[in-house]
């Protein structure tokens, strides 16, 4: 009997639930595949323990009885009976409501189903937390309760799945909520996995060439990337057999600098069913995709960017800064690799050893580490994810700062939350923390 | 009432003994020679003067090689004690005067105490010290900080190194540092979760087992269990010693306010006694100036033109009335003259007062006029309160910059008026001088300008 870790996730805010139902259906249709018991063993105890090990909170009912109802109805998984929690009215897309007034006043009851789900584990892999940046319950609620979940949890993993939102978004202040989400989360996570509402669009438009794209659509892509990353994998710690402690094994290949834990996904081929019946991969041209996507932040295999270069080594050290500097040049601090499908064996991934693409003072043996996985993933024959701490978010992250501070020099909207406890004083520590964010990734 | 209060104050100092005790800061002094030192007793002087002493070496332990204590003699003690203060920004007289004290029993308990206070809400130095305690105790807790000292801001001694290579070397191997620690700190969480899973299947184990087996676990396993509980009683110190500390940083922290209230009683007692005592170099009400806020030359100036200033002001108020009351006095048969032209007089002088202090208000205090602006002709934005540090008048429509063109235009006309004020009241004073310069000169006639 392998005794495996699991991870005890939970879902917060409208996003957040429907991403995390989508993610378990992900896992769960794609554990229950063909040829592969030891995989679906491992992921099961993972994820399921007789029903999900995932928790549900938001202020309104809607979507958690939406996710429940439809997990029910796949006949494959479901949440569990009690594991989740609503009330009547939702926090108007108001960080500070979030934070201030419905996260204290309801903690118990959350930390009470969490603790139901970690206790139930034998051994927790970690606390998987998915929410937006933009509403209200997602950012101020869940910032609020990974707080929480920090103070009772000191040694625990805590791994944040953030979306951002649309550049041209809905909410007139996501940027603030965005803001305050990210500087305080930033002290309390471990690792915080960014998703973007824009790239994912696009993903779904002209990857998969979806002509009306819906909310779900958008979150299954994401189900699809995130579940690449937490599905079983042979790692370097575990060789042989599949890897008891995955969250820890991320977390300490990308995330060991304390202040670097942005982390970006990159997921390829991404294709809708149809096109990939026809289509037929090699690692060799996957990979060769991957690197440049990397190396030109590109986020989707469209329109990659192909003139942008590592810096040759030839030049000295200091030359060699100023060059990587041009061309938009991406430097990571880490990477992990994720292969999953036939052949991975003869992947040859030398690509990304290259130390140009990395922090000088980072031996590549630290920067790069990659997870194989002999099991096809969801349909794909052969699939390969990139997850990268690197700039490619800093360009995404200054834009939010930027519109965020532009609001809040004619402090815009900015009583909406000092009337909940949220002052100015606030607001200000939050950009100086995200300031110093974007300048210790911009000198990497 | 006043019992209760001098109690309270005692628990208060206690408190901070106690922390500073637990940060493992030796020497502390009792709550009796802080209440001692504040009346200056010369008993107090030297645990107040060790237990300075001690802060500062913890204070700058990281950025100067502090020698030990016991091989210093007084005078590099009492050096390394004022050079400290002095880069904390402590003004005292004793520490950055012109005449400093050759030897240590020349400072009073009370300065010395004063100058402890400063040192304990200058930075955060009893954060610092915590979090280093902290971090030994507990290395889970947090990744290493690198400690720059307790000035904020202040250069760190590496950066200033002769040449750039060495700093940029150091930097990437500090960050290299940074990562392997994190790294083992993350496989540390990692060891500690499969513990815990250990420990509950062997709990699971023996309970099954129990029953049968009680009196046989303790001899069988004895020496195991040793090992393993001498561990556990290390882990328990640890945990207390670490609990102590923090339960003592709480209890300060609630505290706190009564000490700084406390902390005023010392300086009002020590202002009254530099009042009776002989002002020295400097003036009496700089000197109390310096007491309360010795930092800063810009201040002390800016201080010392106001007292100019009001001085003048106070000197020219009563010569102007005096001369008025001699007028009265001297003119007493036309009373009705002497009203009239007293009234005329005085608002002569009013406006020569206005007009005096408007220049004053105008060359010290910068008008919005003066810093840079853009007029806009449109109404600005409504705007909420400016912001904290803007130091602009309230009440005008001022928004990053821009200007409004008709406030803009008031501000100006206004100015141009007094200025032109001022230029009339300076001709005016010269054609009396001239005048009465060549009444004074034989055989000279002055003919003045036509007028245009």
């Amino acid at each position: 009997m392998s005794i495996d870790m699991s991870v005890v996730s939970l879902q917060l805010g409208q996003c957040g639930n429907q991403i995390g139902h989508e993610l378990f259906s992900v896992i769960s249709d794609d554990s229950n595949g063909p040829n592969r018991k030891k995989y679906k063993q491992c992921s099961d105890d993972r994820f399921f323990y007789e029903t999900s090990a995932g928790v549900l909170v938001d202020m309104e009912p809607k979507v958690i009885s939406q996710a429940i109802a439809k997990a029910s109805k796949s006949g494959r998984w479901r949440y569990g009976d009690k594991a989740h929690f609503s009330q009547k009215q939702g926090s108007g897309n108001n960080w500070a409501n979030g934070f201030c007034v419905h996260g204290p006043r309801h903690e118990e009851a959350v930390e009470d189903l969490v603790r139901k789900e970690i206790e139930r584990c034998d051994r927790l892999a970690g606390i998987f937390t998915m929410m937006s940046v933009a509403g209200g319950t997602g950012s101020g609620v869940g910032t609020y309760i990974t707080q929480r979940l920090r103070d009772l949890y000191p040694n625990s993993f805590i791994l944040n799945q953030v979306t951002w939102p649309y550049g041209a978004g809905e909410v007139i202040v996501q940027n603030y909520n965005s803001v305050l989400t990210l500087s305080h989360l930033y002290q309390l996570s471990d690792a915080i996995l960014v998703h973007e509402n824009d790239t994912v669009h696009k993903i779904c438009s002209r990857l998969m060439n979806i002509k009306h794209i819906s909310i779900s659509d958008v979150n299954k892509v994401i189900a699809h990337q995130l579940a690449s990353v937490l599905q079983p994998a042979y790692t370097a710690d575990s060789p042989c057999h599949y890897s008891t402690n995955p969250i820890g094994e991320l977390m300490s290949s990308l995330v060991s600098h304390p202040e670097y834990k942005l982390l970006s996904l990159c997921n390829i081929p991404q294709m809708s069913s149809t096109s990939l019946a026809y289509s037929v991969f090699n690692w060799p041209g996957l990979l060769k995709h991957l690197r440049q996507m990397l190396i030109a932040s590109a986020r989707m295999e469209e329109g990659i960017d192909w003139t942008v270069s590592a810096p040759s080594a030839v030049t000295s050290g200091g030359e060699s800064a100023t060059n990587s500097r041009h061309k938009n040049f991406n430097i990571s601090l880490a990477n992990l690799l994720i292969l999953r499908g036939k052949d991975v064996s003869t992947a040859v991934t030398d690509g990304f050893k290259d130390p140009t693409l990395y922090v000088p003072w980072l031996k590549t043996e630290n920067s790069f580490s990659t997870w194989t996985c002999p099991v096809a993933f969801n349909g794909y024959e052969k699939s390969a994810t990139l997850v990268s701490n690197s700039q490619s978010l800093l360009k995404p992250l200054d834009n939010i700062v930027r519109k965020a501070w532009n609001m809040f020099a004619s402090r815009a909207y900015v009583h909406q939350y000092t009337k909940f406890g949220i002052s100015e004083e606030d607001f200000l520590d939050s950009f100086t923390a995200l300031e110093q964010i974007i300048s210790s990734y911009t000198h990497l | 009432m006043q019992r209760e209060k001098s109690v309270k104050v005692k628990e208060v100092i206690t408190s901070l003994c106690k922390l500073l005790s637990a940060l493992s800061v030796e020497s502390i002094p009792t709550a009796e020679a802080f209440r001692r030192a504040k009346f200056n007793r010369k008993d107090a002087t030297v645990d107040m003067w060790s237990l300075l002493r001690r802060i500062l070496q913890r204070a700058f332990a990281l950025d100067c090689a502090c020698q030990d204590s016991k091989d210093q003699d007084n005078n590099m003690q009492l050096l390394f004690v004022r050079s400290a203060l002095c880069h904390c920004g402590y003004g005292a007289p004793w520490v950055v005067g012109p005449r400093p004290p050759s030897h240590i029993e020349e400072v009073g308990s009370r300065d010395l105490l004063l100058a402890f206070s400063w040192v304990l809400s200058t930075g955060n130095l009893l954060d610092v010290l915590l979090a280093e305690n902290v971090h030994q105790l507990d290395s889970l807790s947090s990744g290493p900080t690198i400690v720059r000292g307790l000035i904020p801001g202040q250069l760190d001694v590496s950066a200033c190194g002769p040449r750039a290579d060495t700093t940029v070397k150091t930097d990437q191997v500090v960050q290299a540092l940074q990562w392997q620690y994190g790294k083992l700190r993350l496989q540390w969480k990692s060891l500690l979760s499969a513990q815990e899973e250990r420990s509950k299947f062997t709990h699971r184990i023996i309970s099954n087992i129990s029953s049968s087996a009680v009196c046989q676990p303790h001899v069988t396993g004895s020496n195991h269990s040793n090992m393993t509980s001498t561990a556990l009683d290390k882990e328990l110190e640890r945990i207390q010693a670490l609990n102590g500390i923090l339960e003592a940083y709480l209890d300060w922290k609630l505290h706190e306010h009564l000490f700084w209230c406390w902390m005023d009683s010392v300086i009002d007692s020590s202002l009254a006694d530099a009042s009776e005592v002989k002002p020295g170099d400097w003036p009496p009400g700089e000197r109390a100036v310096t007491v309360r806020c010795p930092y800063g030359d810009e201040t002390r100036r800016a201080v010392r033109r106001l007292d100019k200033m009001l001085l003048r002001l106070q000197t020219e108020l009563r010569g102007r009335r005096i001369e008025q009351s001699t007028l009265t006095l001297t003119s007493q048969g036309g009373r009705q003259g002497a009203s009239r032209l007293s009234e005329s007089q005085r608002m002569e002088v009013e406006k020569k007062v206005s007009g005096y202090l408007e220049g004053l208000r105008l060359t010290n205090t910068s008008a919005i006029t003066s810093r840079g602006f853009l007029p806009c002709l449109q109404d600005p934005q409504p705007t909420k309160p400016p912001h904290r540090f803007h130091t602009g008048e309230p009440g005008l429509a001022v928004t990053g910059g821009m200007l409004q063109a008709s406030t803009a235009l008031d501000e100006l006309r206004e100015r141009e008026a007094v200025l032109q004020w001022q230029l009339e009241r300076s001709r005016q004073n010269m054609r009396v001088e001239m005048q009465r310069q060549a009444s004074t000169m034989e055989g000279m006639v002055l003919i003045p300008p036509i007028k245009r």
